[in-house]
């Protein structure tokens, strides 16, 4: 079953977050951002092509017009493909691990996996980013030797950056799962 | 004692600095206005070029400009990224 709700992000944009149960202990949470909107691209292609005219008014070369023609097509291409992110999506399956993925314009995906092993928590921490002071959630992981202490910090959803409460639903999910990780399994 | 009251040894480095001040402050208005010919004339011929006169304060203005700049950036560097555990005040 996927509930979908919608929530704010850090910057204002509109993001929704899909909460999918696939089983008693699995779950997925995907955040989706708002999509490449049509007036900020033609924004910026316009700005740069005013750009390159001005400059062949100046200079007379044509070359100027070619190679802006160039530069916005690759640079579309780099963009979609490298910079923006459509959706995050966090898959938590109890006594296996976590699954962290991204997935950019261009259709490319990345995916982490931490095995429960690792995983000491999942905490909404708050930060100083860029003169301001965000939540986010992340994972800590542990030492498998060293239990006590966390040895990293996996920020998640750092595109999207949901407000509080977009992260406190997505924080109740996991802990619900994590938390069967300490009662040892009831033989039925 | 280091309390703000004021001391006898504060008032006299106080009034030291007062004069020494002024003092610095006139020679550097010799310096800047009087002609070089009459400097000469004096006999004082060992001195920097006047257009140190002009330079060091510019150079001092554009210092104190960047300062803010870099204050800004090294503050800016010195935050902790969002995935260092520094950031992770409170116990486990």
């Amino acid at each position: 079953m996927a509930e979908e709700r919608r929530f704010l992000s850090a910057s204002g944009a509109p993001i929704a977050l899909r909460r999918q149960q696939h089983s008693a202990s699995c779950r997925e949470l995907a955040v989706r951002g708002p999509r490449l909107q049509l007036r900020s691209l033609s924004a910026a292609t316009s700005a740069v092509w005013l750009a390159a005219y001005g400059l062949f008014a100046l200079s007379e070369n044509s070359m100027v017009l070619s190679a802006a023609i160039f530069i916005t097509l690759i640079g579309l291409i780099i963009y979609l493909h490298f910079v923006k992110i459509d959706q995050e999506s966090l898959l938590v399956i109890g006594s296996l691990g976590i699954q962290v993925t991204s997935s950019y314009a261009s259709g490319k995906e990345s995916t982490t996996f931490i095995e429960m092993g690792q995983v000491k928590d999942v905490v909404i921490n708050e930060a100083i980013h860029m003169q301001k002071v965000i939540y986010y959630l992340c994972i800590l992981l542990q030492d498998p030797e060293d239990p006590q202490g966390v040895s990293e910090v996996v920020p998640l959803f750092q595109s999207s950056k949901p407000r509080l409460d977009c992260l406190i639903e997505v924080y109740k999910s996991c802990q619900e799962i994590l938390e069967q990780r300490k009662t040892p399994p009831q033989s039925s | 004692e280091n309390s703000p009251a004021p001391l006898p040894e504060r008032a006299i480095y106080g009034f030291a600095l007062f004069l020494g001040s002024w003092f610095g402050f006139i020679l550097y208005l010799i310096w800047a206005y009087i002609p070089e010919t009459w400097l000469f004339s004096l006999g004082l011929t060992y001195w920097p070029q006047k257009y140190w006169a002009v330079a060091l304060p510019v150079y001092l203005l554009v210092a104190v400009g960047i300062g803010y700049i870099l204050l800004f950036g090294i503050n800016m560097m010195s935050t902790a990224p969002l995935n260092s555990t520094h950031t992770i005040t409170g116990n486990f």
